[in-house]
């Protein structure tokens, strides 16, 4: 079996608030293999741009990891590196795209300008740098080429626009393609097209199918819409209260989901041939005292008295079927052991 | 039996305000020593004829034996020219000086508001136009200038002084709140009372005004200080508080040609005026932090 | 007319006049409404559905065109000139919970404001009553009714602007995007909620949304806008199962669904391609000519005209002749 891209192990994330420290991650395991597109799914609160913050460690300055935490990028600990080291994962290895394009691009900058400030500044950080002098003008066309690649049209007029100038569905276009000005082993979506119209979505998610195609880049793709997972994604884990809950194969998942949350989730999602199921009572716990045990288990209506006690392990459903739920400790299912 | 547990709840509810805006406000220490400096400064105004040493001294009073004693146990803040005990004009003059904060605060604040209210609601009309054309003008002629013409103007004295802040200084209140209407106006539930027929009133000063507060009572902590200064500064020239009227600036003023032998006339009542201002200031940091909204 | 009619919509046109020309929100808009049934207009951004909302509530009034309420009156009128009757009759809900709520105000406050400002219920105590009423309608506690905006979740928030929308006796409510900004399990609540109340009712709904599986789910009746027109108008079951208009079978293969029973649905000759133009200085011709895969040479001259292809179901397009 290949070594992962990316393993995060044991991940605990709290906050430092006016009123106690919120424990918002709490053991999250996340596996990736090169060239493999997985999806985070959950709902507003859950933690899942947490998670991704902590792999690009761009947390708030109140923000506690434990010790025990690792996120193991190619084998390295991401969260014991210095900061050269993480600039230079930032600029060549990992990139993020943000969920709002318009807030995540400078706007008193012309587009051109900072394509060309991420180029300079990646090759600053690659291994043969050629020294530089020699940086100095093959910027723009390798620039216009990069805009072509994210099929906006007329690049040249891109090139001198500022971000006002531009509709949403180009602007996300302009952050993927600041994400691949070179080559990256991991790109991560945050809820990409969330506040893009459908139809300029749909255009999105073909170019980043497209993208990584080609590139066989890992892509990790977080929403909380299970559409765009099933669209995108290879595995689908499903995150609820900073942990996870499920984990499986997306043809799997959907067929055949198997934790509360995600039966609820999936049931809830209005149906295109007709079909609206109940929503789930409840909200999300409070992180400064979270629930003891199970944290869905307030809003779950397959409760046991163990729900509150102790905090579920991972069962194994089948091979790549995983799920922490302590309906399954009685159906025979072994404890996941990773 | 519905009533009566809603009318209960009602109460603790506004209790419940009040205890949370002061939870936010006492995080900050800083805030919490202003308060209570204040707190103090208050007390001593209110009862500046029972606790200072010497009440007359805020009046007519002459005692040259005792003129111009330095700091000494039985006046602590030393004697001024006349004999006057320092210390309990300077526990007068406080009062002046609130008393002078207090009225101008409130008139600059409220006729400032009211017309920033009107302006920014009634934007992209001729209401606007006037309003705000009329405080552009007012502004853009510096503070204490004005104040010092106006004053010049008139008989000087306390009054006029307070006057004339008022009139140089409500424009900076219109245009807080203009601001803050014209952002706010385009809101949600601004249109919801709107199209539920709430009157102009209604929606101006129960819907709008009640998130501006905020910006608002913070300016107002700052402009407390500043009030204090420019009256003293007025009563400083002479513009203002007349003889024997034991005003913290002309206190200030009249102690000058002491400096240097002679100290304490002249720095004693500037640092009250420095110390009450600070306290105002801190003030102004809590207030800021006690209506920040949790999280839901 | 018909008596049954709670709205009936005649060419109804709201511009903007802005420094770089005009924007042609809605631009010629004519639909009607039935008693009970929730008429549903899906459209993206820029498309003038959020208008249409404004100017039925009378927060904009129509540039041009009639809408006649309940077959008597025309109500193209500012909310300022309505009559009191008709402001408590047609009620909006908002898209943003976040900004519908004066964030100054206690739940209870802003319950009661419009019924102070109809002057409903002399007492207190009468008001208070229907607060409670109106609160358990939308399955919230009377625990709510001292919490403000910012302590309670996106999802409860809308709860309170519909029980706003209630608590007047309205007949007809205009939902705009009411759920967009809340989670699949908490839209799923408040969508439920709102099909109760209007069995229990007999109110009338017109639902505005960018969410094709949801308008599914919800709507009797769909009208699809592009660029301040309507393109096709028909019943829900129909309007999936036999999509005509181009920009109809576009947006519905754009929608990515959580099934494969979902998948058989979506048209497969057309994908997304190109951007809504701006609404300012529109175009001659067809609204959708820059993005139609389907063009003819008559799209680019002329602007097409309604068809009836069924009993109810209407389409505007050059493809479609009578």
């Amino acid at each position: 079996m290949s070594k992962e891209l990316l393993e995060i192990r044991d991940l605990h994330v709290g906050f430092k608030v006016f009123n106690g420290i919120a424990k918002v991650i709490d053991g999250v395991n996340i596996k990736l293999w090169p060239s493999e597109k997985i999806g985070i799914v959950g709902e507003t609160g859950c933690g899942k741009t947490t998670t991704v913050k902590a792999i690009m460690r761009i947390l708030s300055r109140n923000s506690l990891i434990t010790h025990e935490s690792k996120i193991l990028f190619e084998g390295k600990n991401i969260l014991k590196m210095n900061n050269s080291e993480i600039q230079k994962i930032r600029s060549n290895k990992i990139a993020m795209v943000f969920e709002d394009p318009t807030s995540s691009i400078n706007p008193v900058f012309n587009i051109g300008t900072q394509l060309k400030d991420i180029y300079k500044y990646s090759l600053s950080y690659e291994e043969n740098n050629p020294g530089k002098k020699e940086l100095k003008d093959d910027f723009k066309p390798k620039v216009i080429q990069i805009l072509k690649n994210v099929y906006l049209p007329d690049p040249k007029r891109i090139y001198q626009s500022y971000p006002i100038q531009l509709s949403g569905g180009m602007l996300q276009r302009v952050s993927i393609a600041m994400a691949l000005i070179n080559k990256k082993k991991l790109l991560i979506f945050d809820e990409p097209g969330t506040s893009l119209d459908v139809t300029i979505k749909d255009q999105i998610f073909r170019l980043i199918t497209k993208v990584i195609s080609e590139e066989k880049t890992s892509i990790i793709l977080i929403s909380h819409n299970l559409g765009d997972i099933r669209h995108i994604a290879e595995r689908v884990y499903v995150m609820y209260a900073g942990r996870i809950v499920e984990v499986a194969k997306t043809k799997e998942f959907f067929d055949n989901p198997v934790h509360p949350y995600s039966k609820g989730l999936l049931l809830a999602t209005p149906k295109l041939s007709g079909g609206l199921g109940e929503g789930i009572s409840g909200h999300i716990p409070d992180y400064t005292n979270p629930p003891k045990g199970c944290r869905f288990h307030p809003r779950c209506k397959y409760r046991m008295p163990i729900c509150s006690e102790k905090k579920p392990p991972l069962f194994n459903i089948d091979d790549s079927h995983q799920v922490t739920c302590f309906l399954f400790q009685n159906k025979g299912a072994t404890i996941n052991e990773n | 039996m519905l009533k009566n547990m809603n009318i209960q709840r009602e109460k603790s509810k506004k209790w419940d305000d009040a205890k949370r805006g002061w939870y936010n406000y006492s995080r900050n220490f800083i805030s919490v020593m202003g308060l209570v400096g204040i707190l103090i400064i208050v007390f001593i105004a209110i009862f500046a004829n029972y606790i200072s040493p010497s009440p007359e001294s805020a009046a007519v009073y002459v005692n040259f034996d005792e003129a111009l004693q330095p700091p000494s146990l039985s006046h602590i803040c030393g004697t001024d020219e006349m004999g006057r005990d320092v210390l309990s004009r300077i526990f007068f003059g406080l009062r002046i000086s609130l008393y002078m904060v207090v009225i101008v605060l409130s008139l600059m604040a409220s006729f400032g508001i009211v017309m920033g209210l009107i302006a920014g609601y009634f934007n992209n009309s001729y209401i606007e136009t006037i309003i705000m054309r009329i405080a552009d003008m007012l502004l853009a002629i510096p503070g204490l200038l004005l104040a010092l013409v106006i004053c010049s103007l008139l008989t000087p004295n306390i009054t006029t002084a307070m006057m004339a802040m008022t009139v140089a200084w409500w424009p900076w209140y219109c245009r807080i709140v203009y601001g803050l209407t014209t952002s706010i106006k385009g809101e949600a539930y601004i249109w919801s009372a709107e199209v539920s027929g709430a009157s102009y009133t209604h929606i101006l000063f129960k819907e709008i005004l009640p998130n501006c507060l905020s910006p608002i009572l913070t300016k107002m902590t700052l402009d407390a200080g500043l009030i204090i200064l420019t009256g003293a500064s007025i009563s400083f020239i002479g513009l203002g508080a007349q003889p024997p009227t034991p005003e913290l600036g002309s206190m200030v003023s009249s102690g000058v040609k002491f400096l240097p032998e002679h100290w304490w006339v002249s720095l004693s009542p500037a640092f009250a005026i420095v110390i009450v201002i600070m306290c105002f200031n801190f003030i102004g940091d809590g207030i800021a932090s006690m209506f920040e909204k949790g999280e839901g | 007319m018909k008596t049954d009619d709670v709205l009936t919509v005649d060419c109804l046109k709201k511009y903007f006049i802005i420094p770089q020309g005009t924007v042609k929100a809605v631009n010629g808009i004519s639909f009607f409404v039935k008693r009970g049934e929730t008429f549903g207009i899906v459209g993206e951004s820029g498309s003038g559905k959020s208008t249409v909302a404004y100017v039925l509530s009378g927060i904009y009034r129509a540039t041009e065109g009639n809408i006649i309420y309940k077959g008597k009156y025309d109500i193209n009128k500012n909310f300022k000139k309505r009559s009191s009757k008709l402001k408590r009759d047609i009620q909006i809900v908002f898209q943003n919970p976040g900004s519908s709520l004066n964030p100054s105000k206690r739940i209870k406050e802003i319950l009661e404001n419009p019924l102070k400002c109809h002057n409903i219920g002399k007492k207190k105590n009468d008001r208070e009553e229907k607060i409670v009423e109106v609160l358990e309608m939308v399955g919230l506690s009377t625990g709510y009714m001292y919490k403000y905006p910012w302590m309670i979740g996106g999802g409860e928030k809308q709860l309170v602007a519909i029980a706003r929308a209630l608590i007047l006796d309205p007949s007809l409510i205009l939902l705009d995007e009411p759920t967009s900004s809340l989670d699949v399990s908490v839209q799923a609540k408040v969508i439920n909620c709102l099909i109760q109340i209007q069995k229990k009712f007999n109110l009338t709904y017109i639902f505005i949304t960018h969410d094709l599986s949801l308008m599914r789910n919800v709507a009797s009746r769909i009208a699809i806008m592009y660029l301040g027109k309507i393109c096709e108008v028909a019943q829900s079951s129909e309007f999936f199962d036999n999509p005509l208009h181009p920009y109809t079978r576009m947006l519905i293969s754009s929608v990515m669904v959580v099934s494969e029973e979902e998948e058989k649905l979506k048209p497969k000759d057309i994908t997304s391609i190109g951007e809504i133009p701006s609404p300012i200085n529109v175009p001659l011709g067809c609204g959708f000519y820059s993005r139609c895969p389907k063009i003819i040479e008559i799209c680019k001259r002329e602007d097409p005209s309604f068809v009836e292809i069924k009993k109810g179901h209407i389409v505007r397009c050059h493809l479609f002749k009578k």
